[in-house]
């Protein structure tokens, strides 16, 4: 028996079939054509929160910007200090800007982008604090991955281009997704950040508003197993902190500090270590002041989710901030630097 | 194999040009089909061809046995064999483990450790739906609806049609089972419209199904704690189910319809309904009236009296949610749909002829009743489900409102706009209704979106796991 018969003719499936795919061809085509030219426009924020901070500074730190203080560090000086109120507490309010990244980044890496910074704004900054959380002071390291991440990002946004631009296939799918659709729809966070913020969007936007400073939402649970603060400090960071230095340009000053850990994980005399671990790594750093009024531990009740400080955490510690680098004057920098 | 992967579409392309070559013989296209259906269907997992085959090869005996010369009460005890092996088979592979649980957690809440561990079952892709196919067929069998089928490569093909073996729709043996047994026709306007459906059922599922399940993570997690916040993402579920359900329903219908055949309508703008029952009518149609002709109707339906007309109505609806999965959530969701059935036909009882509900009022507490269904469907526990509900008390908006309401319209728009246009021409083919050019500049831009957002890793359809 007969299974099926097929009712129409080559012409036909052309008819069915042909207007679509000539208006696929001429799509994809025109966006080419719009990449070729470099007339599509650049992507928006829509990745993970890492790449979407790594965007913004990057890009934070070319922009025309009146910033006479930058802080630098990893994601405790990004989410422990506001910027804008560190402006604000100083004697006539001079610009601050955080430029602070992660943790699995090397001291070099926070150096490179004051460094931009600096370039970019010849004779501007006068002032540069670095901020590493106990942990990283302690334990050093770093994530190659990530290292290699920042770079193409900072690499990209150095040639004024976006490090998403290019990698598209032969459809060119990337440049209708990322530069075209991706307009239309914001990019949901995932993991950590996304309960907070919920689009990359947003977190772009609180990171311009807030002169690159994060905050954590959350709120602090203690860990079951807490481990000391580990008050010491990584020999593997010495060369790194030479290198650091050798990036800070002439004529700014740099202060240096670590950030403060949850009262619950302190014992006695941590104050005096991180003391001892501050004037170690300022030798290093031929750091102009080493911050050691910040105080070595907080309330716990000052830290958030994510073993970063609150917002409340971040008030504190950025008035201690602001205490500390106000005997730098008005203009900041107009004073002679305090020895260490 | 899922439709919205390119395996797929290298399986259906090489399956295609093979179907051309058979059309001359039915049996080598029977054979032809049956082939790929156990190979898309291997392709999950090798071994669950087995099941699909020994449950196949018992429902095509039992209906054999039932239709033969058999007395009334051989015939009623083979069907009720029939059944309860089929049932028994769906009972170990997807409730074993929830009834383990639930024994382990009454044990847990009397003291006592349960001596047993949990077994490692894998549910079979698609087990519900081909399992409550084959039953209805040895049930209409054995109401003499139809004739049991003689032909096994046809009746093997028709339980593993693989363009709706996985998740429907659920196909009743005198609609889909003769068209193993006739020469079909494929025609253009067939042909037309099977890729319409092909074209707008992925478009559905990859570009807004997948997008809005992103936003719907967002919202379904332990931080949600604003009422706005489970507002938003019980309506971007609601758009991601019905996105991914009946994309998945449009691309089995389209496929079908490519190859001659054609299957049952699943969903008919059930988001237009202005009463529950309305809603039930338009909403996976193909186990609403499964469940309406093999379980509403045996219980007595609503000739029975009130009582037991609302007890039919519960018994009903939640086995309709437990059949979506072994969970608590889908109970009560079934419940949920239980009380406001009740409600509804109380409702006609008693009030509908003396004040008739204004259309739009009765959309809006349709929509609203189903929204929060749609809650309980997507909560992952009874504690999650206890909080969201009490969170709708907080009218704090989240700080992500904005962007999330705007992705939500993005993504929402062309579905309300499809509706809406299929509901104001009465067509739900009205696209094809197009001119030559407008149709292909609406196509060319779903299939460059569907191009930009086809990914290598395909995501499952939400259905696959009942």
């Amino acid at each position: 028996m007969r299974s099926h018969e097929y009712q129409l003719r080559t012409r036909d499936w052309t008819a069915l079939c042909a207007p679509t795919l000539l208006v696929v061809v001429l799509v994809l085509v025109t966006v080419r054509a719009l990449h070729t030219t470099h007339h599509l426009p650049a992507p928006p924020p829509a990745l993970d929160p890492e790449t979407t901070l790594f965007h913004h500074q990057a890009r934070a730190a070319r922009q025309r910007d009146p910033a006479t203080i930058v802080l630098v560090g990893d994601s405790t000086a990004l989410m422990g200090v506001d910027a804008r109120q560190l402006s604000d507490e100083l004697p006539g309010q001079p610009s601050a800007l955080n430029l602070s990244l992660i943790v699995g980044l090397d001291l070099p890496t926070y150096g490179g982008i004051l460094h931009t910074f600096a370039t970019t704004h010849p004779g501007q900054v006068r002032c540069a604090v670095l901020l590493v959380g106990p942990q990283k002071a302690a334990l050093g390291g770093h994530s190659t991955e990530e290292i290699e991440a920042w770079r193409e990002i900072d690499a990209a946004a150095a040639a004024g281009r976006d490090a998403r631009a290019g990698g598209a296939d032969w459809l060119g799918r990337a440049w209708l997704r990322d530069n075209l659709l991706a307009h239309l729809l914001n990019t949901p966070l995932r993991l950590n950040g996304a309960e907070n913020f919920g689009f990359a969007s947003e977190l772009d936007r609180h990171l311009t508003e807030h002169r690159g400073s994060l905050v954590d939402f959350g709120t602090f649970a203690l860990p079951r197993q807490r481990q000391r603060l580990p008050f010491t400090l990584a020999p593997g960071l010495e060369p790194e902190s030479r290198e650091f230095r050798a990036l800070v340009p002439p004529g700014v000053r740099l202060c240096v500090g670590l950030t403060p850990g949850a009262r619950s994980a302190g014992a006695p005399g941590d104050r005096e270590r991180r003391d001892a671990v501050l004037r170690a790594w300022g030798e290093w750093l031929r750091a102009e002041r080493l911050l050691t009024n910040l105080p070595a531990t907080v309330p716990d009740a000052e830290f958030g989710a994510s073993g970063h400080l609150n917002s409340r955490g971040r008030a504190h510690l950025t008035h201690e901030l602001a205490r500390e680098l106000a005997p730098f004057g008005p203009s900041v920098g107009a004073a002679s630097p305090p020895t260490p | 194999m899922l439709f919205n992967s390119t395996d797929f579409l290298v399986f259906f392309a090489l399956f295609y040009a093979a179907y051309a070559v058979v059309r001359r013989h039915l049996a080598a296209r029977n054979g032809l089909l049956l082939l790929a259906s156990y190979v898309f269907y291997g392709w999950w997992d090798y071994r669950f061809t087995a099941l699909l085959l020994t449950t196949s090869l018992m429902d095509f005996t039992f209906a054999r046995a039932i239709d033969g010369p058999a007395s009334a009460g051989r015939r009623r005890a083979l069907v009720a064999a029939s059944v309860t092996l089929n049932l028994t088979v769906l009972g170990l592979f997807k409730y074993l483990n929830f009834f383990q649980e639930g024994v382990a957690a009454v044990l847990a809440a009397c003291g006592r450790e349960p001596h047993w561990r949990p077994w490692a079952i894998i549910l079979p892709v698609g087990v519900s739906f081909y399992t409550f196919q084959s039953i209805s067929y040895v049930v209409d069998v054995y109401r003499r609806q139809m004739p049991a089928c003689r032909n096994l490569p046809a009746f093997l093909a028709y339980v593993a049609f693989f363009p709706q073996l996985v998740a429907g729709p659920i196909e009743r043996g005198r609609h889909l089972l003769p068209q193993f047994t006739r020469p079909l026709v494929i025609t253009r306007a067939g042909l037309e419209s099977g890729l319409w459906l092909i074209l707008w059922g992925l478009f559905k599922k990859v570009a807004l199904a997948d997008h809005l399940a992103l936003l719907v993570d967002l919202v379904f997690r332990p931080a949600t704690t604003t009422g706005p916040a489970v507002i938003l993402g019980t309506v971007a579920f609601a758009l991601q189910i019905y996105g991914d359900f009946s994309g998945y329903t449009d691309v089995a219908r389209g496929v079908a319809q490519c190859l001659g055949f054609e299957l049952l309508l699943n969903f008919n703008l059930p988001y237009c309904a202005t009463s529950l029952r309305d809603f039930w009518n338009r909403w996976h149609i193909s186990l609403s009236t499964w469940i309406r002709d093999y379980l509403y109707f045996p219980l007595g339906g609503s000739r029975r009296g009130t009582g037991r007309t609302y007890l039919n109505l519960a018994v009903t609806m939640v086995l309709c949610g437990l059949w979506h999965g072994a969970a608590f959530n889908f109970v009560l969701w079934g419940a949920w749909h239980a009380v406001g059935l009740m409600a509804n036909h109380y409702w006609r009882e008693r009030w509908a002829a003396r004040w008739r509900v204004p259309a739009g009022m009765g959309w809006l507490l349709t929509t609203g009743f189903v929204l929060y269904g749609w809650l309980l469907f997507r909560a992952q526990s009874l504690e999650q489900i206890i909080a969201l509900t009490g969170a709708l008390a907080n009218w704090t908006p989240p700080t992500w409102w904005r962007p999330f309401t705007g992705n939500l319209l993005v993504l929402g728009l062309p579905l309300v706009a499809m509706q809406c246009w299929q509901w104001r021409t009465g067509r739900l083919d009205a696209p094809l209704t197009l001119g030559r050019w407008p149709r292909a500049l609406l196509q060319g831009a779903l299939l460059v979106v569907l191009i930009a957002y086809w990914t290598a890793e395909a995501s499952p359809f939400i259905y696959f796991q009942f």
